[in-house]
Parts: structure tokens; C-alpha cells; sequence
């Protein structure tokens, strides 16, 4: 029997993991798949879904609910009775799960990125991932388990699944076989930073491969300029990050993206050389990765893209 | 697919199945209908993923096929036609549907009938047989009284038992039982207990409504789907897992006063007393003294009200408090002209029944109140 998994790239481990579960029938009643977006946590449970519900297409199956929106998630399409009808629902989570199953053997719910649901409203999930029927299985996933994310009363309710990023060799593999040149898959794949879904969503936007470039360019303009230089372009990331924190879309962070750019072209730069100025490519390309931990706590990005260009600065 | 049919029967069937289209979803094809044509006409199918509505229309059948049309567009077009022939032709490639009648030629863009959510047909299971009218008014008696409370997801639905040849529905909300039994006709060793969401019945005398005198009852062989058919209508309800919790415990089985009291004076009564218990969590007082059933409500802030009607009181005297709201659900539903009340206690639950008849019983919880 063909794996149920074999579109998806990357993740062995977790995917074993629930292929062995899948196998024996022995499934947890609730899964939380934890990574990062764009690394296959909703496909790979939208594809656990569908082999659990082989009767129909999901998009029509009546045994499956899935609420993959950006937008915050409302309790009232959670709650068994809401104050309000669910708006984007024909039945809420709760009334969905209630109801045994229509047509298949099970019911399957996939709540992407269950914080988007505030963290006091988190708590109506107890009850149903503590003690839902049988024959039910609901996958949360979420980018990480901070307890600011996803409540850790919710979190320890699930069996936890890790999904890591995906190396940029299989990423760059799966574009070739979607159908991308060699040259643009190996750059989109290493831009992807571990995340074939990103990757497959921009497959095919030439804008991507224009703003790489034009990050390159500018990271090319800071080494031996001025120090004016690294704080100008530092100050204009910043402002696309502040104007992305305020859009609603799904846009890739403009720091995150300016950093995987950089990160190339120093890659290929300590490739391309030898010796002690390896060394000083190798030791930014580090501090490149220490750049992005900065990020992701709760360091000014400003400050913290500033010291890198200028560490950059002194490079060439 | 080509068809011929009246508009006035289609457009009667399209505002009957069109009750379980909900004006939101995220599943588009949830806002069509599934039209198929049978060996009986046109089969007309809506869903909203708990319950299913479907009704057979006569039609001429010319050219077999089947689809999805958009409901609201549908329903609203055919009403509006002139009562002459209506000839439907499916374009299958496009999927557009053309109706033809009297001045009309109007094409409707559909999505392919394999896209609308599988759903089982009735064609096997256990089946019985209740009569309409004794069921459409059996769960108007019980539904009123299932809960609204999530904490207790299966308090939500009614359960229906089938047992010894008998269909029984059941609903609580833990301050109220509604019990009611009726006679069926199916195999005598037959034995089923089903939760079926109180919206889902709820729906029942609408689809039903003019259908003749019986309805089959089938339950799927997964027990996971009922089915409600009369004639040319059918009401399928996905069912609530879980169990129901033994509700027989709660029927007081013995009581120390009996009252049996006018319904029509009673229902006026309590909902005249009520009025001054609006602020007061509705709790009326109810006394039953020889000859006479006395009833009370006091607000400190709004004033009070007490009343004496006449009654039939046969044991000892009792004071007892009850939720108006409760009391008046029962009184509205219960369709005799005398009710009896039975009593044990001012803590114990109260019981409200048809007198001399056993089909229908209704326990109220009491409320606990300082008794003057």
C-alpha cells in the first residue's frame, strides 16, 4: 500500500511515527504538530485525514472540519453552543465532534495554528481534547508551544509531533520536480529556510527572486562602506518589518527574508574563498543564524540588523 | 437530464428542503440543492451536515442525469413562474441548467452532483412505523425541554428508545424531564437508543407537514443516522455520541398529594403570577390546600400577586417552588383540558402529567425557598 505521506518531503521521523500509528490503528485522540509555518504540518494532516477518511474528497467529506484561516479564530466556531452561529462553519468544533460519524468510520478535525484562538478562549478545547468520543481525532497545530502561542494545559492534552525544517537539498529536489529551473529552485530552496511549503508557494513569483537580488545588492553596498550605509539599510528593513506587522496577509516577515538572502550570498562567498577570509565569511554566516535567535526573542530587530551589517561592514 | 414538472409542486419542495441550507459556509456546495431524477420523479436533497432534507417531486422524466443548483436562486426563480409546465434540461458539459416555462428561458449554473457530501440512504436498517400526528406532537412535548447547556453535550439532543414494539422520547435539562411514549409498529425485538439533536426534530412537522398518517422510522445499521420518511418527504439527522444518562431515576415513583386542576386556568394563572417573578430567578410558590391550589410570586422591588383557583387536592397540604418558565413549557404542550400535578414534598421533584393516562409525564426539580 502506497504511504499515505509520500507527497510530503522532509519530517521522516514524524511521519513515521504516524504512519506506524495509521498502521496499527493505535492513533491519540489528539495530536498538536509542532514547527513553523510553511513546513507541512497542515498537509501532513490534511493527508492523515485523508487516509483515515477514504470515502470522499476532504474539501466534501461530512466527517471533516478544518479551519486553515489566518484570521483569529472566533469561539464561536468552537463552542458546542455559541452565543453566535459560526460564521465560517456550518457546525461549530464542538458540535461537530458530538455528532457521531456520517459516512466514514471516523471524525477528523485540523485546527491550523491554534493560537489564533485567544488565549482565554483556549480553554473551551479541554474538555473535548480530555475526553472526546471515540472514534474522533483532532490535530492542532501550532509554531511553537510558548505558552503565550498555545496553552500549555492544551498542549499537554495532545500527543506532540515535531515538525524541523526540511534541508534545502530535498527542498531544491521537490521544486526540480515541480517543474523549476535548476538555477531558481537551488536559490528559492535556500531562501526557504527549511520550508517547502513556502518554497512551492512562491515557486513561480518572480518578485521573489527580485527581492532576493535586491537584498544581495544592498548587502554587497555595506561591505567597506561608510557606517552610515549598514544603519541606512538597517532602518529601512525595519520599517518593511513594522509595515508587515501591521498588514493582515500571509507575506513572508521582510527581515527573515533579508537574512535567508544575505545568508546565501555569504555562504557562497566562504565557498568561494580560503583561509583566514573563510574564516571571517564563516563567522558571519554564524552570526547570521545568532541574528535570527535575536529575532525571535524579544531583542529590537533594529538593533539587532544594525550590529549585524555592521559586523559585515568590517568584513571585506 | 430533462424533466418536466409543475412549478407550484417544485417550488413547495424547493422552500421545504431549502430549510437545511444555511445562509453561511465555508463548503459552497452546501448552498445548492442535489437535484436527481428517480424512478419517481425529481429527488431533491439538502444538507447542512447534521440534518438532510429530501422530497421526491412528480415529474416526467425524459433524459436521466442529476446535479446541484443554488438553492436560493432556484427557489426564488421557480416561485415566481406561472403554474404551466416546466421543462428542466441539464447541459452536462457546462452544467448549466435551462428552464424552460411560459415566457421564461433561463439557464442556472450549477456544480456536478458528484461534488455535493455523500450521504446513506435509507435502504437498509431497522425500520418501524409511528403515526405522524402522535409523533410530530410527541417531540413538540420533549423537545422543549432538552438542555442549552454545553457541559453536557448529550443533554442537547432527544433520546428516542425503541423497545417492546414502543418509541419512547426523552429530554432533560437536569431542571426538567419530558417523557413520552407512543405506539409503534415494527419488530417486536427491536431494540435502539438514539440521542437526535432537539434541532434536528425540531425541523420534523415542518418536512412532514402534510404528508399522510405514517412515518417510518429507520435507523441506519451503523446507528449513526436517523431517518424520518412519510410519503414523499424524508428528514435524516446525524445522531450525538455518548450516553444518555438514566433518566428514569428521577420519576418519582410515589406522592403524598395529588392535584388535578383546569389546564387552560392553570396556564393563565401561572403566567399572570409569573409576571412578578420576573426579577426573582421566575420562582412562583405553589400551595395546595384542600379544594383549592393557591399561587404566588413576590419581587421585593416590583410588588407581588397571589391567586386561588379552584382544584381538585386530594392528600395532605404542601407548599412547593417551581421555575414559571418550566411549569408554563409543560402546560403549553400537554393538550388535555385537565392536568394532574403530583407532589412529594417541598424538595422533592414534581410531577405533571395527563390525568388517568401514562404516555406523557413531565418532572419539574423544585426550587428551594423560604416557605411563609
Amino acid at each position: 500500500m502506497p504511504s499515505p505521506f509520500s507527497e510530503l518531503v522532509g519530517h521522516a521521523q514524524a511521519l513515521d511515527l504516524l504512519r506506524s500509528q495509521l498502521t496499527s490503528g493505535r492513533l491519540a485522540h489528539a495530536y498538536l504538530f509542532v514547527g513553523e509555518a510553511g513546513l507541512g504540518k497542515s498537509t501532513a494532516a490534511r493527508l492523515l485525514a485523508g487516509a483515515l477518511l477514504p470515502e470522499a474528497p476532504l474539501h466534501r467529506h461530512p466527517d471533516y472540519w478544518e479551519d486553515d484561516r489566518i484570521k483569529p479564530l472566533s469561539i464561536n466556531e468552537i463552542r458546542l453552543l455559541p452565543d453566535k452561529a459560526p460564521e465560517f462553519h456550518e457546525l461549530s468544533l464542538q458540535a461537530f465532534l458530538n455528532l457521531k460519524p456520517a459516512v466514514g468510520a471516523r471524525r477528523v478535525a485540523l485546527v491550523a495554528n491554534v493560537g489564533r484562538l485567544r488565549d482565554q478562549d483556549q480553554g473551551v478545547l479541554l474538555k473535548t481534547l480530555e475526553e472526546p468520543h471515540p472514534h474522533r481525532v483532532i490535530v492542532l497545530t501550532s509554531p511553537s508551544l510558548n505558552p503565550f502561542v498555545v496553552l500549555p494545559t492544551v498542549v499537554s492534552r495532545c500527543q506532540r509531533v515535531f515538525f524541523h525544517p526540511v534541508p534545502a537539498a530535498e527542498i531544491e529536489k521537490l521544486l526540480r520536480a515541480k517543474g523549476l529551473d535548476a538555477e531558481r529552485a537551488a536559490v528559492v530552496a535556500n531562501l526557504a529556510r527549511g520550508r517547502p511549503g513556502w518554497a512551492l508557494k512562491v515557486a513561480g513569483d518572480d518578485s521573489v527572486i527580485q527581492h532576493h537580488r535586491e537584498w544581495t545588492r544592498r548587502l554587497e553596498e555595506v561591505f567597506g562602506a561608510p557606517a552610515d550605509v549598514p544603519l541606512q539599510v538597517a532602518a529601512e528593513l525595519d520599517g518593511s518589518q513594522m509595515a508587515w506587522r501591521r498588514s493582515e496577509g500571509d507575506h513572508e516577515d521582510p527581515a527573515l527574508f533579508a537574512i535567508a538572502s544575505w545568508q546565501i550570498e555569504l555562504r557562497r562567498r566562504m565557498l568561494g574563498s580560503r583561509g583566514a577570509e573563510q574564516g571571517r565569511w564563516a563567522r558571519l554566516v554564524e552570526l547570521s543564524y545568532d541574528t535570527l535567535g535575536y529575532l525571535e526573542q524579544n531583542v529590537s530587530p533594529r538593533l539587532a540588523i544594525e550590529t549585524f551589517l555592521l559586523e559585515c561592514r568590517k568584513a571585506s | 437530464m430533462k424533466v418536466t414538472c409543475r412549478p407550484s409542486v417544485l417550488g413547495q419542495a424547493l422552500q421545504i428542503v431549502s430549510r437545511a441550507i444555511s445562509s453561511r459556509t465555508t463548503l459552497p456546495i452546501l448552498n445548492n440543492i442535489l437535484i436527481e431524477t428517480t424512478s419517481e420523479g425529481l429527488a431533491l436533497t439538502a444538507t447542512n451536515l447534521e440534518i438532510g432534507i429530501r422530497k421526491l417531486v412528480p415529474a416526467e422524466v425524459s433524459m436521466e442525469g442529476a446535479t446541484t443548483a443554488p438553492a436560493r436562486l432556484l427557489t426564488d426563480f421557480v416561485s415566481t413562474l406561472p403554474d404551466q409546465d416546466l421543462e428542466m434540461t441539464l447541459d452536462g458539459a457546462t452544467q448549466s441548467l435551462n428552464l424552460r416555462c411560459a415566457r421564461f428561458d433561463t439557464h442556472i449554473k450549477c456544480i456536478e452532483a458528484e461534488e455535493f457530501p455523500p450521504g446513506p440512504r435509507p435502504d437498509e436498517g431497522d425500520r418501524l412505523e409511528v403515526a405522524l400526528d402522535e409523533l410530530v406532537s410527541a417531540v413538540e412535548q420533549t423537545q422543549m425541554a432538552a438542555s442549552t447547556d454545553e457541559a453536557r453535550p448529550v443533554l442537547t439532543g432527544v433520546l428516542v428508545q425503541i423497545q417492546g414494539g414502543a418509541l419512547t422520547l426523552a429530554a432533560t435539562d437536569g431542571h426538567r424531564l419530558a417523557v413520552r411514549k407512543l405506539a409503534a409498529t415494527g419488530p417486536a425485538d427491536l431494540e435502539a437508543s438514539l440521542i437526535v439533536p432537539a434541532r434536528a426534530l425540531a425541523e420534523l412537522a415542518r418536512v412532514l407537514k402534510g404528508e399522510p398518517g405514517k412515518v417510518e422510522v429507520i435507523i441506519s445499521k451503523a446507528r449513526n443516522q436517523v431517518f424520518f420518511k412519510a410519503g414523499t418527504s424524508e428528514l435524516t439527522s446525524r445522531l450525538i455520541d455518548g450516553k444518555y444518562p438514566n433518566y428514569a431515576q428521577v420519576i418519582p415513583s410515589k406522592s403524598s398529594t395529588k392535584v388535578r386542576v383546569s389546564t387552560s386556568e392553570l396556564t393563565q394563572t401561572v403566567r399572570a403570577v409569573s409576571l412578578f417573578a420576573r426579577d426573582s430567578a421566575n420562582v412562583i410558590r405553589v400551595k395546595a390546600q384542600a379544594g383549592a391550589l393557591v399561587l404566588s410570586a413576590t419581587t421585593n422591588e416590583v410588588g407581588d400577586s397571589k391567586a386561588e383557583m379552584a382544584a381538585d387536592v386530594d392528600g395532605s397540604d404542601i407548599q412547593i417552588a417551581f421555575n414559571a418558565r418550566y411549569v408554563l413549557d409543560a402546560l403549553g404542550v400537554i393538550d388535555e383540558d385537565e392536568v394532574e400535578l403530583l407532589f412529594d414534598g417541598p424538595l422533592s421533584p414534581g410531577l405533571l402529567r395527563p390525568p388517568g393516562k401514562e404516555h406523557y409525564l413531565y418532572v419539574i426539580m423544585p426550587v428551594r425557598v423560604a416557605m411563609s
